[in-house]
């Protein structure tokens, strides 16, 4: 499968740039091989494999001077982090409204529209618009992507430029289907029935001066959940409330770039457990990376990445003891060091590898599966080279 | 002076032919930057009527937030490579950013379904003939002898 979706978009890839009517289509091929070791993060028992793959192919067509519709598929392979398959990764009625109030601007997209509420979420599953294959899990955690990265419903951008500053302000309000892959992160994997996402509530706004070399941000996430156990099941019914909230920063110099984004993120549960559950964690962590330009060809990056499942138990001590010692301490928190190269071989072909040193697992598996303890050990690396494509 | 290159330098240096030296040096100095300033132009095919834009503007154009000239017609961005010294140069001194972040805009705008990004042509002459045949297209030229193309003045505001 994945190879013929590799030769078929090699194939049209010729016939691509050419577009230059109201029609447009571009796409991206990405091949890698990768490895989890002393984690199940992303490979078993620390096999080196070539479970990195991302395929994309998206069109834009111009119906009239401020209406188009977009859509893109792709195909994503990341071993253990999320489910393997082929996807709807966006498809909406994109307008735009040029001229509003005292120089705004906006646009709406209606449909299955993307997250443009942080730093890469609008093209997380674009390798080359990403600065490592696997980004940092306190904001980006994997297990949870496909709900992050977009929904089903509408989002509006409104934008100001003035001769100083460039102002953005963005709202969004949708639902999206949840896997059972997802289920499993959040109910463990003896959940049987289903997840419901009841909506997503999202806002942003952002600065940027009139050059871009600044962007500052604060961002906003409302969402609540509903559970329906299956009839042979040990969940209970039950639901889930989850608030975010994001402080995103980023500077561009001409030979160096530095981006962070600070989460603090409030999950209430009730039922689900027992008939009378209810429990409110606040977890926090955020990331920094900084990437040097030596050339037009060759950067290199490193990056810190720290955050803590439950604020109130930064050594996850307490999670220790209350599961009675079956889930280690290390469990509670997840700290990642990066280093990073990239090589842009030609304008469209990149190479780019990364290594990561962990300490710590609460990003690897839900807390709630059996036997947590048995998917990692409390240190821990991954790494990964990716060979992309883009047209 | 008893050195023999400071000796080659009094005797075989009159103080005239110095002097000519300082002022063609000079002459020089300031040619430089002159010729770097007219090499680079924002130019639009013949067929969009403007003469003059501001920085927001070409930001807001090359950046993707404007589309349409004023009369409706769609605008059509051309750009060189981003390792081609044109390009570098356009982005520093028009819009005052570097490469990799347009570069990095563009590919967000094409690879989420926000709009249409610029062409990026392989060579100057493509350039040249992209932006002399295509309606309502902009771009830059290392040189503003091409008749074929209107200049656009650049202004802060």
């Amino acid at each position: 499968m994945r190879t013929k979706i590799i030769i078929a978009l090699c194939m049209l890839s010729g016939a691509v740039n050419a577009a230059q009517s109201d029609f447009s289509w571009h796409g991206y091929v990405s091949q890698g091989i990768t490895q989890s070791q002393g984690s199940s993060f992303i490979t078993d028992n620390g096999a080196v494999t070539a479970e990195l793959t991302e395929i994309g192919l998206n069109g834009y067509y111009r119906l009239a001077e401020n209406i188009s519709i977009a859509g893109q598929v792709n195909y994503l392979d990341g071993g253990n982090r999320f489910e393997q398959g082929t996807r709807l990764d966006y498809f909406f009625i994109d307008w735009k409204i040029p001229e509003l109030a005292f120089g705004w601007k906006a646009q709406v997209h209606i449909g299955r529209y993307k997250n443009r509420h942080w730093l890469y979420s609008v093209t997380r599953d674009v390798p080359q618009t990403r600065y490592t294959s696997v980004l940092p899990q306190s904001v980006y955690f994997d297990g949870f992507r496909d709900v992050a990265l977009g929904s089903n419903g509408i989002q509006t951008s409104f934008s100001h430029f003035s001769t100083n500053n460039i102002w953005e302000v963005n709202w969004s309000y949708g639902r999206s289907a949840i896997n059972d892959s997802q289920r499993d992160f959040l109910l463990g994997n003896e959940a049987r029935g289903k997840i419901k996402q009841e909506f997503v509530h999202q806002a942003s706004v952002f600065w940027q001066p009139s050059s871009m070399k600044w962007k500052l941000g604060a961002s906003w996430l409302n969402s609540d959940f509903t559970y329906s156990p299956a009839q042979q099941d040990n969940r209970l019914a039950g639901n889930s409330n989850v608030e975010r909230i994001m402080l995103t920063a980023q500077y561009f110099a001409e030979n160096w770039e530095i981006s962070s984004e600070l989460l603090r993120e409030t999950q209430d549960n009730e039922g689900l457990f027992a008939p009378n559950f209810a429990r409110k964690t606040r977890g926090e962590g955020g990331f920094v990376q900084v990437r040097y330009i030596f050339n037009s060809e060759f950067s290199g990056l490193i990056g810190y990445d720290t955050y803590v499942s439950d604020e109130s138990d930064p050594d996850g001590k307490k999670l220790e003891a209350m599961s009675g010692g079956t889930i280690p301490a290390y469990f509670g928190y997840q700290d990642t060091v990066t280093l990073g190269a990239r090589w842009d071989i030609t304008p469209k072909w990149r190479l780019q590898g990364e290594y990561h040193w962990v300490e710590g697992a609460t990003r690897v598996v839900s807390l709630l599966n059996n036997n947590v303890a048995s998917h990692a050990d409390k240190r821990w690396e991954m790494w990964s080279l990716q060979l992309m494509y883009k047209f | 002076m008893n050195k023999p290159a400071l000796r080659w330098l009094a005797t075989g240096f009159e103080y005239a032919t110095f002097l000519k030296v300082l002022l063609l040096l000079a002459a020089l100095a300031f040619c430089v930057p002159k010729a770097n300033a007219s090499d680079l132009n924002v130019m639009v095919n013949e067929s969009v009527m403007l003469s003059a834009l501001n920085r927001t503007e070409l930001r807001q154009i090359f950046t993707g937030h404007r589309q349409y000239w004023s009369d409706g017609t769609k605008i059509t961005v051309f750009v060189l490579q981003d390792n081609d010294e044109l390009h570098k140069q356009f982005c520093r001194e028009v819009l005052q950013m570097f490469p990799y972040q347009l570069s990095r805009l563009w590919d967000q705008i094409t690879y989420s379904g926000q709009g249409v990004t610029p062409i990026r042509v392989s060579s100057y002459e493509e350039l040249v003939e992209a932006l002399e045949g295509t309606k309502g297209a902009i771009g830059y030229v290392g040189s503003d002898e091409i008749v074929k193309l209107r200049r656009v003045e650049v202004s802060e505001s």
